[in-house]
């Protein structure tokens, strides 16, 4: 017989971050693409990188998830005025508030997750070939969830 | 919406700009890989990153690249090819030391119509006659309306701190064989009170 479990990672991590998300950004598209594929002129693609025991205890685990929100921008021509560097910044800036008002996340009084933070942003960060075009931001997302 | 502050573009990379164009009055600011021009600077935003966590607000740390190109042809000598790099560098790495924080002071005054202006360069304006106004200075402002003006207390408003350039590199291979370059990593902090 298997063994009953939940996908703690989907449950409380993957499914209310991008319920959040598309909450706060009207129609922005996420995807979970494990290679990069052309969405359209803005996307997000969710990719989780880790998951970390970070208590033990004889019930209960404490465990630290990292998720990758890599966000896209298409622009085209020569990146010349600053406005295009502005927008993505900006979007950056707002998850970051969206997520720090949400740090301990309990939509409907169910438990998702604590200290849930944008811990670091690369607005540099390396592009398979297939991504050059895209203006690029990487966003680590981690939490703590309670299992 | 939730309500948010721009802090990357506005207490970051505006006061940046604002600090490079004032005192570097005849190079330009790029944000991009467009080679143009006797000597520019190109603005790269790398990093954000978190310091601190607080329970109503943050420290976070901000990397940008500051990318310095001078056009440079004909024989490359020291002077030509090093000295104005190592100068201006030198002279930003100083400029930024100066304003290691910067918490600007506004001048706030306010008409007999209730419209109010302000002066963002510290200087202390004196009323001599109304409307003539001079600076610490002795830069001249004149109304033509008659109008008086009230003077308010100054205004402080904080755009980061522990600014510094923390690595510089005068890289020998440039993407442009016209160009040679110096490139620095400048970093920050900016604490954000939420509200």
């Amino acid at each position: 017989m298997a063994t009953p479990f939940t996908s703690v990672l989907k449950a409380n991590v993957i499914d209310p971050l991008e319920a959040l998300l598309k909450a706060e950004f009207k129609g922005i598209p996420v995807h979970h693409d494990p290679e990069f594929k052309r969405r359209g002129n803005f996307f997000i693609r969710l990719i989780p990188f880790a998951d970390e025991l970070e208590v033990q205890t004889t019930e209960d685990q404490l465990r630290n998830y990292a998720i990758l929100l890599r966000m896209y921008r298409l622009t085209k021509g020569r990146f010349s005025k600053r406005n295009n560097f502005e927008q993505l910044i900006n979007f950056s800036d707002r998850i970051k508030r969206l997520v720090n008002n949400n740090s301990n996340y309990k939509p409907s009084s169910t438990y998702k997750w604590n200290d849930g933070v944008i811990s670091s942003i690369n607005y540099d960060p390396n592009l398979d070939d297939e991504e050059v075009g895209y203006q690029v931001a990487d966003l680590t997302f981690n939490c703590n969830v309670l299992i | 919406m939730i309500s948010y502050n721009k802090l990357f573009n506005k207490n970051v990379i505006e006061n940046l700009e604002i600090l490079l164009s004032q005192e570097f009055r005849n190079t330009k600011i790029r944000y991009d890989d467009n080679f143009k021009g006797k000597s520019f600077f190109v603005i790269k935003p790398q990093r954000d990153d978190i310091v601190e966590l607080r329970t109503n607000g943050s420290i976070r740390q901000y990397t940008i690249d500051i990318i310095y190109y001078m056009k440079d042809v004909g024989v490359y000598n020291k002077q030509r090819s090093l000295d104005n790099r190592i100068d201006t560098v030198e002279r930003l790495k100083e400029l930024l030391r100066t304003n290691t924080a910067s918490i600007e002071e506004f001048l706030y005054f306010v008409d007999s119509d209730g419209k109010d202006f302000l002066t963002s360069d510290t200087e202390n304006l004196v009323i001599l006659k109304r409307p003539i106004l001079i600076t610490s200075q002795e830069q001249f402002f004149i109304t033509s309306n008659g109008r008086s003006f009230s003077v308010f207390p100054p205004l402080h408003t904080y755009q980061w701190h522990d600014a510094t350039i923390e690595s510089v590199n005068y890289e020998t291979i440039s993407s442009n064989p016209s160009y040679l370059l110096a490139s620095m990593e400048f970093k920050c902090l900016v604490e954000e009170v939420y509200a």
